[in-house]
């Protein structure tokens, strides 16, 4: 299977694209959803140590809301959205309309991240599958309110089986006006790594 | 000035009094706290899989339920700890997104406990404290002053004796 410190720069390359067309997706549906523009960063493909996940977003103990789903079909893996808890809030409260000033989340308000979650994922996945011609799924969306690196650490933790590095497509969205940044996490399973560039006809020649 | 050695995943660290040592963000992995008050020299091994066996690439023994605490007790005599004085405690092992699971292979949290504690009796060490499970991430801080460990999760700290 895929060692992932081997990986050239075309490889990354291709994968920054899949990411940057799918959030691109992503983007324009949370953006027609909430009716505001929405700024989104240039993917970025991270391989990172083990050791370091937990630091990946700042502290390890930062308070988040997290979103996260499964990826079925024939690209495994996981999506995660995270939020500040202040930030996840806010977005809450503009889909129910409702203005909670108690600073934790309601039932109602994780049910809308969730959807938000969903939503967004949903369009990711069409235009993976589009630019693929895979078939990609995703498991209903589950909230963890909780610190950052415990969220993440459990997320990657699958790459511990091949190895010491993990990764991920990561991009950042904002809401400019509200200073709303979220950060939207790909996760292929380390297997699912070699079909994603496979499909997009780039030779996968790995060391063994 | 205060000296906090931080463990990340998969990371085995010993460190010996005025520091202090601590493995931030844990979800389901689980950190083995072992402390000589003697000597007062602790150490922490961050766990991530329950079983070396599953694995394609093995190397790092600190990543494992099975191969760990072994890899600990070397790493604490090396640094003058007597196995006899040890004092273990165990923190961590939530199932983050709790609604997804219902297949107990896929209960990594409970897995790596299971791993772990399987691993305590077969080395003859008895787990004197634990903070472990529910669906909370957690921070466990161990003083190597006084071996006090403390633990925090977003409600709040307790503190393991």
């Amino acid at each position: 299977m895929s060692k992932i410190g081997d990986l050239n720069n075309f490889q990354l390359d291709v994968l920054k694209e899949i990411g940057n067309i799918g959030a691109g997706h992503a983007a324009t549906a949370l953006s027609q959803l909430i009716s505001e523009p929405i700024a989104m960063t240039v993917p970025n493909v991270s391989v990172v140590s083990l050791s370091e996940v937990s630091e990946i977003l700042g502290g390890a103990e930062q308070e988040v809301v997290g979103v996260y789903m499964r990826m079925f079909g024939d690209v495994p893996g996981k999506i995660i959205f995270v939020f500040a808890e202040e930030e996840a809030l806010t977005l809450a409260g503009m889909l129910t309309g409702n203005n909670n000033e108690s600073q934790t989340l309601n039932d109602y308000e994780k049910s809308a991240l969730q959807e938000i979650g969903n939503i967004m994922t949903g369009a990711y996945l069409y235009a993976l599958t589009k630019l693929t011609g895979y078939n990609v799924l995703s498991s209903v969306p589950i909230l963890a309110n909780d610190m950052v690196g415990a969220i993440l650490n459990t997320a990657l933790l699958e790459f511990g089986i091949i190895g010491d590095y993990a990764l991920f497509i990561q991009t950042q969205f904002s809401l400019t006006q509200r200073k709303i940044n979220g950060h939207f996490f790909l996760v292929p399973d380390p297997g699912a790594l070699d079909v994603l560039l496979d499909a997009l006809g780039v030779e996968v020649e790995w060391k063994k | 000035m205060e000296e906090v050695v931080k463990v990340g995943m998969a990371e085995l660290k010993i460190a010996r009094a005025p520091k202090k040592i601590a493995a931030l963000g844990l979800g389901s992995c689980i950190a083995i706290c072992v402390y000589d008050p003697e000597v007062k020299v602790g150490g922490i091994v961050h766990v991530m899989l329950p079983s070396s066996s599953m694995a394609t690439d093995n190397q790092n023994r600190a990543k494992f339920g099975d191969t760990a605490l072994p890899f600990l007790l070397e790493e604490m005599t090396k640094a003058g700890a007597k196995f006899e004085r040890l004092d273990v405690k165990l923190v961590g092992g939530a199932e983050m997104f709790a609604n997804e699971i219902k297949n107990e292979r896929l209960k990594i949290g409970e897995r790596n406990l299971q791993a772990i504690e399987e691993s305590c009796k077969k080395m003859g060490l008895k787990v004197s404290g634990r903070c472990v499970g529910s669906n909370t991430g957690k921070s466990v801080t161990m003083d190597l002053e006084s071996g006090t460990i403390q633990v925090r999760t977003i409600n709040g700290t307790v503190t393991l004796s």
